[in-house]
């Protein structure tokens, strides 16, 4: 009786010591994966906790010091630019550009004149060959009448009823008229028709705007969902191209390259013009119709940034 | 108890590795700030530089050597006005010299056509130098549409009101004041015995954004006026819609 007694209290003192010794390795394991959940959980918001405002003081001096001289200098070019100082520049400039024009025609006038003179000077014997400048004569008989029709286009207005709801949906390709000249601001060309628009819209075209002051903010672009990207751009003094000749524009390679990388039935032209780049806006105007594209006007200010939001891609539309 | 050693071993290694990636981020993030910071102030500079060169651009526009040099360059333009008419006439003296030395040498067929060519072309120059100057826009409206426009011209001092298939006359109202400039039109619009069959076609000059802008901040407010439908058309400050009200505003265009 004893001897099993004795053998039985031996069995439970060991069952007591198995059950805390796995008591002790459950706590463990617990603990652990407590620690672990932790650790991955918590990491991201010790490092935002720890490391959030590290700006220096030097830093955050003097990108206050920069932002404050911005505002100053804005404000007072937009006091130059409301004052009579504007407007004297603005006729000024379209002086300069009707002595330009005047120039030019007065030129083609003279070199007529030379022609016929030099073809009088002649002996009678040059009115055989005069049949070799046929030719020459007709293609430029032919290149005056498409710029008439150019032309012509710009002074007689072919309008129809607006329709709002065409826009919707569309893309919006954004262009700025400014003082004579055409700013593309993305390089649509080098783009697929299906790349998505916010990678077009935050890839800046070098030759209309100083990028390193220009900025695009991505707040959100869900690929076939909703779009934020607030936007503001710096044009080149230098940049852009000049709009006010509708043969001019309509021969210039960087206009036809923009024309041929938009599409009729997903895009629409947004133009934005400021007060010196409404002479540009009909031969814009002109050759975007003419390609079948909707587009829609706005007058703007640029202070001196460019700045725009794209929400969820819908145009503002006319 | 050896499992109890390896719990507490992987225990003590998650620990250091929360660490680590504690300081792996700090380092990227600091790295990150970094270069935030200098694209801000390279932005910056670079949109200061701009500023000034503009402002300086400004200055110069607004000093007297600008209107001194407006006023040379009305002069020239005259006299190049001048010079042109003169090219103009002799080109055609020319002209008639050259067919009658055409015909004195018996030209052939093709001679002939080159130099009805050449007449041509020196027309269609002409025509070509006309229509730039021209500075009256037409709006061609298909009889098809289902609305037609009302022209509304607008600039800083007046707003002509003009309809394409009407008899009655255009309108003008002299008006500086963008709200109240807003205001005539939209009642002018609104009043109109054919409203329902037009749309607003605004045809704005340099001068008459802040009217626009006036106008179109009362369209979107108001949904008794979100059903007029709007089209927008920019042209330059000298020209004009209607030959009842012709010139620059300034220039006392504003009576017909």
């Amino acid at each position: 009786m004893t001897r099993r007694r004795a053998e039985s209290d031996d069995l439970g003192s060991l069952n007591l010591l198995l059950d805390t010794i796995c008591n002790m390795f459950g706590i463990f394991v617990f603990s652990a994966l407590i620690v672990a959940l932790l650790a991955t959980t918590r990491s991201t918001q010790v490092v935002q906790t720890i490391s959030a405002p590290t700006l220096t003081a030097a830093e955050s001096s003097k990108i206050g010091a920069l932002e404050m001289e911005a505002d100053e200098l804005s404000a007072q070019l937009t006091a130059l630019w409301s004052g009579r100082g504007a407007l004297i520049a603005e006729k000024s400039r379209e002086a300069n550009a009707q002595v330009g024009q005047a120039t030019r025609e007065l030129a083609v006038r003279q070199r007529t004149l030379e022609e016929y003179r030099e073809k009088i000077k002649r002996d009678a014997g040059f009115v055989a060959n005069l049949h070799e400048e046929l030719p020459t004569i007709k293609r430029e008989v032919e290149d005056l009448t498409e710029a008439i029709r150019r032309t012509q286009e710009l002074k007689d207005v072919q309008v129809r009823t607006p329709r709002r709801r065409e826009l919707e949906g569309r893309t919006p390709v954004q262009i700025v008229l400014d003082k004579g000249r055409v700013y593309v601001l993305n390089p649509w060309w080098n783009h697929a028709l299906d790349d998505h628009p916010c990678d077009i819209w935050s890839d800046w075209n070098r030759d209309a705007v100083v990028v390193s002051a220009s900025v695009c903010e991505v707040i959100r672009c869900e690929r076939g969902g909703a779009i934020e990207i607030r936007r503001s751009a710096l044009l080149r003094s230098d940049g852009g191209i000049s709009a006010e000749d509708p043969v001019a524009l309509a021969a210039d390679p960087t206009w036809q390259k923009f024309l041929r990388s938009i599409d009729a039935a997903r895009h629409v032209v947004s133009i934005r013009c400021t007060a010196t780049g409404f002479r540009a806006f009909g031969p814009v105007r002109s050759a975007i119709v003419s390609h079948h594209v909707p587009y829609n006007v706005a007058p703007i200010r640029l202070d001196p940034l460019y700045r725009d939001a794209i929400i969820e891609g819908t145009a503002i539309g006319q | 108890m050896c499992m109890i050693g390896v719990t507490m071993i992987t225990t003590l290694i998650l620990i250091l590795q929360l660490g680590r990636v504690v300081q792996t981020k700090m380092v990227a993030q600091k790295s990150q700030l970094h270069s935030e910071t200098s694209a801000r102030i390279a932005s910056l500079s670079a949109v200061n530089a701009a500023l000034l060169t503009r402002l300086r651009e400004a200055e110069e526009a607004r000093g007297v050597s600008t209107e001194s040099k407006l006023a040379r360059a009305v002069g020239t333009i005259h006299d190049l006005g001048d010079a042109l008419q003169k090219a103009k006439s002799e080109i055609g003296q020319a002209r008639e010299q050259l067919v009658d030395l055409a015909s004195e040498a018996k030209a052939d067929q093709r001679a002939l056509l080159v130099l009805e060519f050449m007449r041509q072309r020196d027309e269609l120059r002409e025509k070509l130098e006309a229509l730039e100057q021209r500075r009256m826009i037409t709006y061609l409206v298909d009889q098809a549409e289902p609305l037609h426009p009302l022209v509304t011209e607008i600039s800083s001092a007046r707003i002509v009101l003009s309809l394409d298939r009407s008899r009655e006359s255009p309108l003008c109202v002299v008006e500086s004041d963008p709200a109240l400039a807003a205001d005539a039109i939209v009642t002018h619009f609104r009043t109109h015995p054919q409203t329902s069959s037009m749309y607003l076609l605004l045809v704005v000059k340099p001068s008459g954004i802040p009217v626009l802008e006036e106008l179109m901040t009362r369209l979107a407010a108001d949904p008794a006026l979100a059903e007029i439908q709007v089209g927008i058309d920019l042209i330059p400050e000298d020209h004009w819609t209607t030959h009842a009200f012709p010139g620059r505003v300034e220039q006392g265009g504003a009576t017909p």
